[in-house]
């Protein structure tokens, strides 16, 4: 540190550690952002791979250990889990990024138009909402799933049910302030209707937040639909998806089979980690920005 | 005033609007922006406003532009009143009754293009088509001296001037009648400052234009633009007249105090050589049913503090709220 005439002293310039930590925030990014279409894209391209059929079981095969014929062993219907293992990537995601959708289109419009509005239509649909995130979540999915039937739409539907709320209370917290908001005003002038006003110009400038929490929704909801998948509701057994693959090699872990369970547990974890990740990444890229 | 009551484009009357802040104790706190204003606009004339920070300036733009409710008095326009309207009746009012706010950058969406902005803003105007609108952003760019490059920028690709000059298109988009300009030079740079004045008095000369509210606290910029000039301070309009009375021949303390203010630095005057209330600071309303300035004017008498001052007219189309505009000099 070297101090000036005036007392002054000029911020020493970052180490070398400094500086690699620095890029490594761009690069942990990339890294995780890298992988996570790494991910997809092998899901994309599950059908084109040279791999077994997921679906056709073999009583000849079963639990077979890791071979170069199966190099993640078979499972207890003598199915290839590399292969299931790959092509749940399809079931999963598509899944949890429908329900997470289906979650956002209806609840940030609900969200703005609550903030914007406020008074008795923002009293009504904040009860509601509420009581949305009333019901214990595991156990109403299995009830709705028991009566309505164990279909991959009331799956979906289910989680979409849990997202609309946090969405709608996001959204919601962010049109507040905007309401005073100078351009908000100006829309008003600009001759936009209290509608117009909502929908053009306040509830696209409320999807930042929503966006960084987006991967984290996704990951939730993947362990939601592998939860509910391991105790048999959701996705029934010979479509390939982590939770019932993971429920299927369970009971033979305690003699050594572990690889039907471990493999789709990992790809679940890591799929989960690194929703993660990206959401904290993209949370962390907007306070920075401000 | 000079000329008759059937002019008017814009004529306020005794508006009144305060804000409750939070409650503290017992009893909520009103602070009182609007006191009794009246004001008159004429076609396509230039009305200067002039009032320190929190003096209610603001505040009357937006109830004019039914942004905020009058808690009482009237606003006409064309001889209709318009403030106790709902938001679905007031619409199509919207198209000629405009506004440039203070802080440009905050005015713009920021998801949205120049283009996209002043698109919404034509979109109020029905008789034209869509490739028309186009036309007509391109044109209005070029009225504020802006390039149709302008066109595809975000807000935070611009500067504030640039900004203000937009935000100026937008308001001139629906051909209003009437565009209150809500301080649109506060947060210019000095040099900007005198680009924005030359587009209003540009867009002053030009046969059928909108009429203004140049709203400001700084005197000095209306010498420019304002055909009269309204001082306010407190709620209250203290004194109006035209440019060359209230700059050659101010009668009120409040505004001596302001061109005094205006010039310090200029002219190398000395403050206390002066004759006015010190314009710094806004004051409690010390005085109940006197004058709000007794606390800080120096001419101030026994009288000022028993009666409230009302305004009364000491030259033709001179106003003054002040008994004593006369005797001091």
């Amino acid at each position: 540190m070297s101090a000036l005439a005036g007392g002054q002293t000029i911020p020493e310039r970052p180490s070398l550690l400094q500086r690699m930590m620095r890029i490594n925030g761009a690069l942990r990014v990339r890294l995780n952002l890298g992988l996570l279409a790494l991910i997809v894209l092998l899901g994309l391209l599950a059908p084109l791979l040279p791999l077994h059929d997921p679906v056709r079981p073999n009583p000849l095969h079963r639990f077979k250990p890791p071979s170069t014929e199966h190099p993640f062993g078979t499972d207890g219907n003598g199915m290839d889990v590399l292969s299931r293992t790959i092509h749940a990537i399809r079931t999963d995601f598509a899944l949890a990024i429908s329900s997470v959708a289906l979650g956002i289109i209806v609840g940030a419009p609900l969200g703005a138009l609550s903030g914007y509005f406020g008074g008795r239509l923002d009293s009504v649909i904040t009860r509601i909402t509420e009581v949305f995130q009333g019901f214990p979540q595991i156990l109403f999915g299995m009830a709705v799933l028991a009566a309505a039937g164990n279909t991959m739409v009331n799956l979906v539907l289910i989680l979409a049910f849990y997202n609309v709320p946090v969405y709608s209370k996001m959204v919601r917290s962010v049109t507040l302030p905007l309401r005073e908001a100078d351009f908000v005003q100006a829309a008003r002038v600009a001759g936009n209707s209290p509608l117009s006003v909502v929908f053009r110009h306040v509830l696209p400038n409320t999807l930042v937040p929503v966006f960084s929490q987006l991967p984290l929704s996704c990951a939730y909801a993947a362990q939601m639909i592998a939860g509910l998948s391991f105790i048999g509701l959701g996705v029934a057994i010979p479509t390939p998806e982590w939770g019932s693959m993971i429920q299927l090699g369970a009971n033979q872990l305690v003699f050594g089979k572990w690889w039907a369970s471990i493999f789709p547990g990992l790809a679940l974890f890591i799929s989960v980690w690194l929703l993660n990740n990206v959401s904290d990444l993209f949370g962390s890229l907007v306070v920075r920005r401000g | 005033m000079a000329g008759s009551a059937g002019e008017a484009l814009l004529r306020i009357e005794e508006a009144t609007k305060s804000f409750s802040l939070r409650q503290r104790g017992w009893r909520r706190q009103h602070v009182v922006a609007l006191d009794g204003v009246s004001m008159t606009l004429r076609r396509g004339e230039t009305v200067g406003l002039v009032g320190e920070s929190g003096s209610g300036k603001s505040t009357l733009g937006r109830c004019v532009l039914n942004l905020l409710r009058l808690d009482g008095g009237r606003i006409l326009y064309r001889g209709r009143e318009i403030q106790a309207l709902s938001e679905r009746e007031w619409r199509p009012l919207r198209r000629r009754l405009q506004m440039v706010f203070q802080n440009p950058v905050s005015s713009f969406n920021p998801m949205m293009t120049i283009e996209e902005a002043l698109l919404d803003a034509l979109r109020q105007v029905p008789e034209l088509d869509d490739s028309r609108r186009r036309q007509r952003v391109g044109e209005l760019l070029e009225q504020v001296q802006l390039g149709a490059r302008f066109a595809v920028l975000y807000p935070y690709e611009m500067s504030g001037g640039q900004l203000q000059r937009a935000a100026i298109a937008r308001a001139l988009a629906p051909e209003p009648d009437f565009i209150f300009l809500d301080e649109p030079t506060a947060n210019l740079d000095m040099s900007i400052r005198g680009q924005i004045i030359n587009l209003l008095l540009d867009l002053q000369q030009q046969e059928g234009g909108p009429g203004f509210v140049f709203v400001t606290h700084d005197l000095r910029v209306l010498r420019y633009v304002a055909d009269r000039i309204y001082v306010i301070t407190q709620g209250h309009i203290v004194e109006s007249g035209s440019r060359d009375q209230i700059f050659h021949a101010p009668r009120h303390p409040w505004t001596r105090a302001l061109l005094e203010a205006a010039s310090i630095g200029r002219r190398e005057r000395r403050r206390d050589a002066g004759s006015g209330v010190d314009a710094g600071i806004s004051l409690e309303s010390s005085a109940r049913g006197g004058c709000r300035l007794l606390a800080r004017c120096p001419h101030a008498r026994e009288r000022c503090a028993r009666e409230p001052q009302v305004l009364r007219e000491i030259e033709p189309g001179q106003y003054v709220r002040c008994w004593r505009a006369e005797e001091i000099d």
